[in-house]
């Protein structure tokens, strides 16, 4: 635990003097791997832990992100009321959809199916809503010169730079202080074995629901920055399967079910965004870079299945 | 009173009675053993009383208390743990996590769950390999680990299902002894179990199965002399 | 790593602007950094527009225009990544951008260039709130999703004297994502508004990824409308095609108020002779102006498979707009290209409608828009007669007669 504890400080540590010696550029790049890390962190405690796999997420990043938007736009609320309200919000469609699993007895692959109905759900309903804009998408106003970020929640590079790092920090040591309590062994219980589990006395459904409700309540949190960061919301990119898919890369790649797995996969998965779309751009090649991060992503998967993190850790312990 | 007692116990499946007015009991501090022929409804049995299946009818005493229709986790917290007949050690987690989960039934701080962890498995030998990844365990040991994380639930009876398929003459030897230390220092055991010389070597008090139903009920002495339990045997080796 | 700061840019650029003027917009080409989603879900039109993006450049060079150097950066059809690579351009030292094709992906990169005081030229982008959020940086090419159908339903309004005739009832058929749905709710408001005598008797609304739509088509011929308008992309236009086709079901008219799709090459592909005739009302290059047949040619022989529409249109068009500004700037500043944009006039210019100009919010409220046709699988403009380049063919000839 202190060890992870020393870890978690010195990366956030070192990441916080980030905006000393990098520029605009790198710090937005970096404040969007930070805000998917987050994501991975958030969907990482329902997959890796409890074994519960979502493949909905983008619900509650557009729940939240909306809420946030909403309230400041529509009704004036400021984002530092309509972030924890999103939250809240979304930690409670966390947990009536874990206990909708149970009540119907939906696990495994199941469940996942009824993640990914309850996103789809929300995405439709949302379409067809005026309030919020439907298909033709909600927007925030542009900011006024005189903005002060810590107020509004809203500023350049370096606002949401230091808020997505602030926020992936909070993860990470709630993902390390779960990981030693109680709730931390009981839902690796869960995902290892259920029955071996209730044997021992865990209480499934209780712990299911929470883990969930924490997943998705971060991830609504994490969906309000999002938005605030983006300036406009349209339900399919919010609320998409496009996301929902795309926030479960970092955590695989990273390491499933460790600490610092989705921080390690979204580092790494963000500069190969990067890195092969200046190759398509060279190569003059269209869509060359997806097909070089498919393949990097595929590559991965494969040859380091357990994901980068407990691969390089298993080197680093070999060599010893 | 009787620590366990199971009153006309059934279980049906689909027209299947596998478990057909089934009743017995089990003393504190006992080792009972329940034995039959394979499909006798051994495991069903263990299912009803360890919460795992909800019985068709009948009734589970445990301690005085109705406890029939409990879900496992609640019957772990009154004090019933159980092993598995397939071992599901926990793979990723170390020998010490695995305990730790059963541990944590009561305990709710890091280092309390962890010292009760340890305690367990002392009781079963397994404290030298206590973070080595329980993927990485033999079968006599991953057995044993079941018996550890049951045992750091703190029950008050132990549910032992077919502790020694699959081991071989010498490794049995060793986890006699550890269980009959675990009784010893007060847990109460019901075993399944189709070693009989195992059987023998522990049970003070057997209960015989047959085609779901109870067909003897008493010691040793008495149930290897029961005629009903001969034929249950033979005519199954003679249909064979 | 070198960080450059707002400050040192701004200062470089005053330094700039201290010598003469044209000396210095010769000497160093000024950056333009293009962000368009040329990968992913987007990448069709997102490649079209950066094709108008490069002939532009190149026609412009040619031409002795100032010298420009164009960097591109592609979203890969993800709205966030817009401010990313906007981000990237401007620290590349672009001082212009011009995007992103995408609403979503043009606020992303706008949240950026606000800030960095950088001028966005919108080539392509039709929510209405681009020009109304409050962005000083932002200038709009491109009409918004409400003129697009006033325009559009304009021609509608005209087509009576055009051919004669005007139906008598209409069925609207849209598909239900951003553009599809306020194109008909605009349609409808609109309708009233403006008393148009053609009565819509329904309206009827599909999924963007229906596979099938024969339902909807049948319920359409049910209604037994004369005219039929559908506001589509591509996949859907042909879908539909091929089930009036298949239901035999022929009003008098096919316009699209506003649709994408049944100008584009992957139609008139896909349905051949089924898609002509097929009417749509939407922004397009004028015919009648020399240059325009110009630059078709050069476009016909750099890109012999491609069709020149209105995404590359408004791109090329984009381009010379910037180019005009870093003219009349006489430099790469982009304040300097900021005050120039703001007084943009340009008269002479291919895509149809009265002179480029921005009012106070960026919007360019001079775009007009035009009645195509599909005729022997090639749009041609039919309207407003001002433009026209060939003859509206009505009504429609049934499906089992064309050869």
């Amino acid at each position: 635990m202190r060890r992870g504890a020393i870890a978690v400080a010195a990366f956030s540590g070192l990441l916080a003097l980030g905006p000393l010696v990098l520029d605009g550029y790198l710090l937005s790049l970096l404040a969007l791997a930070f805000a998917f890390a987050f994501f991975g962190a958030a969907w990482n405690l329902m997959m890796g832990f409890a074994g519960m796999l979502s493949i909905g997420h983008g619900l509650y990043i557009g729940i939240g992100g909306y809420t946030v938007a909403v309230l400041l736009v529509t009704f004036g609320v400021s984002p530092w009321a309509g972030l924890p309200l999103a939250g809240l919000l979304c930690a409670g469609l966390g947990a009536a959809i874990a206990w909708t699993g149970f009540r119907f007895a939906v696990r495994g692959v199941y469940f996942a199916l009824l993640t990914l109905a309850a996103a789809e759900l929300a995405r439709i309903l949302f379409e067809h809503w005026p309030f919020v804009g439907g298909t033709g998408g909600f927007f925030l106003p542009a900011l006024p010169p005189g903005n002060v970020p810590l107020l509004t929640l809203r500023g350049g590079p370096e606002f949401f730079y230091f808020a997505f790092l602030l926020l992936l920090t909070a993860a990470l040591v709630l993902t390390l202080a779960i990981r030693h309590s109680r709730m931390g062994y009981r839902l690796m219980a869960i995902r290892e074995d259920e029955d071996a589990a209730r044997a021992s006395g865990v209480p499934v459904l209780r712990m299911r629901i929470a883990a969930a409700a924490l997943s998705g309540g971060m991830t609504g949190i994490g969906g309000g920055l999002f938005a605030l960061m983006n300036g406009s919301l349209f339900p399919n990119t919010m609320m998409g399967v496009a996301i929902s898919i795309e926030i479960m890369i970092a955590p695989i790649v990273g390491g499933l079910g460790t600490v610092f797995g989705p921080a390690i996969g979204a580092l790494f998965v963000m500069p190969v965004h990067e890195l092969s779309e200046h190759l398509a751009q060279e190569a003059g090649v269209f869509g060359l870079n997806t097909l070089i991060y498919g393949l990097l992503v595929l590559l991965v998967v494969l040859f380091l299945p357990a994901g980068i993190g407990p691969s390089v850790a298993r080197l680093l312990r070999g060599r010893r | 009173m009787s620590l366990l007692a199971v009153e006309a116990l059934s279980r049906n499946f689909a027209g299947l009675r596998a478990v057909s007015e089934v009743s017995f009991c089990v003393e504190e501090g006992s080792i009972t053993a329940l034995i039959g022929p394979n499909g006798a409804g051994k495991t069903t049995c263990f299912n009803l009383i360890a919460g795992a299946l909800k019985p068709s009818s009948g009734r589970v005493i445990f301690a005085g208390e109705d406890v029939t229709g409990l879900p496992p986790e609640a019957l772990c917290l009154r004090g019933i743990g159980r092993t598995f007949q397939i071992v599901r050690p926990m793979p990723e987690l170390t020998v010490l996590e695995n305990a730790m989960v059963g541990a944590f039934a009561r305990e709710s701080r890091l280092a309390a769950a962890e010292a009760v962890a340890r305690e367990a498995l002392s009781r079963v030998g397994l404290l030298p390999k206590a973070g080595m990844p329980a993927a990485q365990l033999t079968l006599p040991d991953r057995k044993m680990l079941e018996v550890a994380r049951a045992l750091a639930t703190r029950p008050r009876l132990l549910l032992l299902d077919e502790v020694m398929a699959g081991l071989r003459a010498g490794e049995a030897g060793a986890i006699v002894e550890s269980l009959r230390a675990v009784n010893a220092a007060g847990v109460t055991i019901l075993m399944i179990e189709h070693v009989m010389r195992v059987v023998m070597a522990l049970a003070r008090h057997i209960v015989v199965l047959h085609h779901g139903e109870k067909i003897a009920d008493g010691t040793p002495e008495e149930v290897t002399r029961d005629p009903a339990v001969i034929r249950s045997y033979l005519g199954e080796r003679g249909a064979a | 790593m070198i960080r450059i700061t707002r400050r040192a840019a701004l200062a470089g650029a005053a330094a700039a602007l201290a010598a003469p003027a044209t000396i210095r917009a010769q000497s160093a080409p000024v950056k333009v950094g293009v962000i368009l989603p040329t990968s992913g879900v987007l990448a069709v039109p997102g490649q079209a527009s950066r094709r108008g993006i490069d002939l532009g450049a190149r026609m412009i060079a040619e031409a002795g225009g100032p010298r420009m150097e164009v960097i591109h950066a592609d979203t890969a059809s993800r709205p966030e990544n817009g401010r990313v690579a906007a981000e990237r351009l401007i620290r590349e030292g672009c001082t212009v951008l011009v995007g992103a094709w995408d609403s979503g992906t043009t606020i992303s990169a706008a949240q950026a260039a606000e800030p960095a005081r950088i001028p966005l030229v919108v080539n392509i982008a039709s929510a209405p709130q681009i020009t109304e959020q409050g962005f000083s940086m932002v200038f709009r090419n491109f009409t918004p999703a409400n003129v697009l159908i006033r325009n559009a339903v304009e021609r509608i309004r005209e087509f009576g004297q055009i051919t004669g005739e005007l139906p008598r009832t209409a069925v609207l058929l849209h598909v239900n994502d951003t553009f599809g749905t306020s194109i008909a709710q605009a349609v409808s408001a609109l309708w009233t508004q403006l008393g148009i005598p053609i009565q819509i008797v329904e309206t009827l609304s599909y999924a963007v990824t229906a596979r099938d739509l024969s339902a909807e088509v049948a319920r359409a011929k049910a209604a037994n409308p004369e005219l039929l308008m559908p506001v589509t992309r591509v996949n859907d236009a042909i879908l539909i095609v091929r089930e009036m086709v298949r239901q035999d079901f022929v009003p008098k008219a096919i316009i699209g108020p506003g649709s994408p799709g049944p100008y584009e090459k992957a139609f008139t592909d896909a349905v051949g002779r089924f898609g002509d005739e097929y009417m749509v009302c939407v922004p397009w290059h004028n015919p009648r102006n020399p240059r325009t047949a110009e630059v078709l040619q050069r476009f016909a022989r750099e890109y012999p498979n491609e069709r020149f529409e209105l995404n590359v249109g408004f791109s090329f068009e984009a381009m010379e707009i910037v180019a005009d500004a870093i003219r009349r700037a006489g430099s790469g500043d982009p304040a300097a290209l900021h005050a120039a944009l703001r007084t943009t006039d340009i008269q002479d210019h291919i895509m149809y409608g009265g002179p480029i100009r921005f009012d106070e919010k960026g919007q360019n409220n001079n775009i007009g828009g035009v009645m195509l046709q599909n005729q022997n699988q090639e749009p041609k403009v039919v309207g407003p007669a001002e433009v026209a380049e060939a003859r509206a063919i009505y009504p429609l000839t049934p499906f089992r007669n064309r050869r």
